[in-house]
């Protein structure tokens, strides 16, 4: 199943429930709604529609020989780095929540974390996983951080239109143990 | 599961020449990593500590989406998920708007009054 449609070809499925990880996301504006964003890249996560991985191979390393540049290719594949990524560790996961905070960027107006589900092909690392299709299953909004003004009640009434629940991270949860009501879920 | 390779440290580079020249065995951020029988790929390694790199003096830090490959470590197998049930919650339908009540004023019949 793809995008919710059966697949008629393709390889024979290895597992029938999707993998369960952990992963940041920066929340950005759009227009009147908060959507989720990843992080690294602009790609922002639609709304009840599966996020499609996209080869960036192409474009994020710098080729000197041009003629030897490579081609974008359909994720995922061992041999790249393309995918949806996903820490298997909720701590791992938070290391990432606030990379690239100190840059510029206008449209970010706060940090998110999450569980995240993965199908489609999946390549499971020591760490965590990357897939071709991803969807948010958990939210967690930190209560602080909000920037530009953006009250947090807004945040949370924007990002449920996701479909998933919502929840406010206090400043008293330790991002960097799991909480006992954040189950993890996923394959080893 | 494919088995790993995990061979000494070599740098990473734009090209396998470039790579060669570069080659540092005692840095700790490389690994190579390929299949058995395969020729190996450099991974770069790179802990969340050392990030963002000073590099003579310029706060230089790795190209967008560099950190991301490292987030998952070193690959160990790929499968096919096809999930029984779509993990993509389905769209609430907003209910469907009550049929508006007849403004019209209901006729009242008129009790018939006998002819006189």
């Amino acid at each position: 199943m793809k995008n919710g449609t059966p697949q008629q070809s393709g390889p024979a499925p290895d597992y029938f429930e999707p993998v369960i990880g952990w992963r940041s996301w920066a929340v950005v504006r759009s227009g009147a709604d908060f959507r989720l964003r990843s992080i690294a890249f602009t790609d922002v996560w639609p709304v009840h529609e599966a996020f499609v991985a996209r080869c960036y191979e192409a474009v994020t390393r710098v080729h000197l020989r041009l003629w030897r540049r490579p081609q974008r290719h359909a994720p995922v594949t061992l041999d790249c780095s393309c995918g949806i990524h996903a820490a298997n560790d909720v701590a791992a996961a938070a290391t990432y929540l606030h990379l690239y905070d100190d840059m510029p960027q206008r449209s970010v107006c706060h940090r998110a974390l999450g569980r995240v589900a993965l199908w489609g092909t999946v390549v499971e690392g020591d760490l965590g996983w990357r897939s071709e299709l991803a969807y948010p299953q958990e939210i967690f909004v930190p209560a602080s951080g909000a920037r530009r003004r953006v009250g947090l009640d807004r945040i949370i009434e924007g990002l449920s239109a996701y479909g998933v629940p919502v929840r406010v991270l206090g400043d008293e949860d330790a991002l960097g143990e799991p909480r006992p009501s954040i189950a993890l879920r996923g394959r080893g | 599961m494919l088995p790993l390779a995990r061979g000494p440290a070599v740098a990473v580079g734009v090209s396998p020449g470039h790579m060669r020249q570069r080659a540092n065995a005692d840095s700790p951020d490389y690994l190579s990593v390929g299949a058995e029988g395969q020729s190996l790929r450099p991974v770069r390694v790179m802990s969340p500590q050392r990030r963002p790199h000073t590099v003579a003096g310029v706060n230089h830090k790795p190209p967008w989406g560099a950190e991301t490959a490292t987030q998952i470590g070193l690959p160990r197998r790929i499968y096919v998920v096809e999930p029984l049930e779509n993990p993509v919650p389905a769209k609430r339908t907003p209910p469907a708007p009550k049929e508006p009540a007849d403004p019209r004023p209901k006729r009242v019949r008129e009790p018939k009054v006998p002819a006189a």
